[in-house]
């Protein structure tokens, strides 16, 4: 699945319902449906609150890999210095990430008195996905990974 | 109890009270567009609570469809505000949550480990 979109609040959520939905198509256990949604929730929304040109692109990625199916949700958008600056300390603390939950609970301390700053945390511990991105130029482009179980009525 | 139910967005409120415990509800979807509101309501729940010397709410998220991180952090924000009380102020929050919402099952996980003196669930 790719978009290309100009992200808006009912949008987003309307988006997840259909992440949902692809998910259940591609008859992958409930569970892992839910992560997914939830993250393509909060990587949605991040682009829709940082985009500097309104505009963001998503993608998502199953495949078939030796050790199973793999799916990948790339969110990509143009953002600010500030942000992006921000956004690069983040990354570089998920590079060494050894306990999601451990690391959630720690920016729960650090944002409980902010508004936000709880979302790629919340995407590597309650969705169990593992959070990257690289950042070009103006560019700002996210991915989200997790393993995924399939049924095996419908594949 | 003087508080008022919210409305805004995709999320609603109920407030009541049973036995000697604030009860309030959330139904609904609690988004982008809920945030501000719902961190306000939050705080004037902690007003009452405190005003009326209430010692625990219970909050029923069973009705509640999602939650984004952006209210997630409201929550937040009001136990980190109920742990900076003195012992003898602090209040329970007891959390009501929907076996079939997986999200909720992992929400609440991590703010037991948050605030551990003051969240409990059921189930």
């Amino acid at each position: 699945v790719e978009l290309v979109f100009r992200p808006t609040v009912g949008f987003i959520d309307l988006l997840r319902r259909f992440v949902t939905e692809f998910c259940r198509e591609l008859s992958l256990d409930p569970d892992d449906g839910s992560r997914v949604a939830l993250a393509t929730y909060e990587l949605v929304e991040n682009a829709a609150r940082h985009s500097t040109d309104g505009r963001a692109a998503m993608a998502i990625d199953v495949a078939e890999r030796r050790e199973g199916a793999v799916l990948t949700i790339r969110i990509a958008n143009r953002a600010s210095q500030r942000h992006r600056e921000s956004l690069q300390a983040r990354l570089d603390e998920l590079k060494n990430l050894t306990d999601a939950e451990s690391y959630y609970v720690a920016m729960m301390h650090r944002t409980a008195k902010l508004e936000s700053g709880l979302g790629l945390a919340r995407v590597c511990s309650e969705a169990e996905m593992e959070v990257s991105g690289q950042i070009v130029g103006e560019e700002v482009e996210l991915y989200a990974t997790t393993r995924v179980t399939r049924s095996e009525v419908g594949v | 109890v003087s508080i008022e139910a919210l409305s805004v967005a995709q999320l609603t409120t109920t407030v009541g009270v049973e036995g000697g415990d604030l009860v309030v509800a959330l139904s609904g979807n609690a988004d982008l567009d809920a945030r501000t509101k719902l961190a306000e309501w939050l705080r004037s729940v902690h007003e009452e609570v405190l005003r009326l010397r209430i010692q625990r709410v219970v909050v029923d998220l069973r009705r509640l469809e999602f939650m984004n991180s952006l209210c997630l952090n409201a929550f937040v924000g009001w136990l980190a505000t109920i742990l900076e009380l003195s012992i003898d102020r602090q209040y329970r929050v007891h959390f009501l949550w929907n076996r079939d919402l997986f999200w909720q099952r992992k929400s609440l996980s991590a703010l037991c480990r948050f605030a551990l003196r003051v969240v409990t669930t059921d189930p």
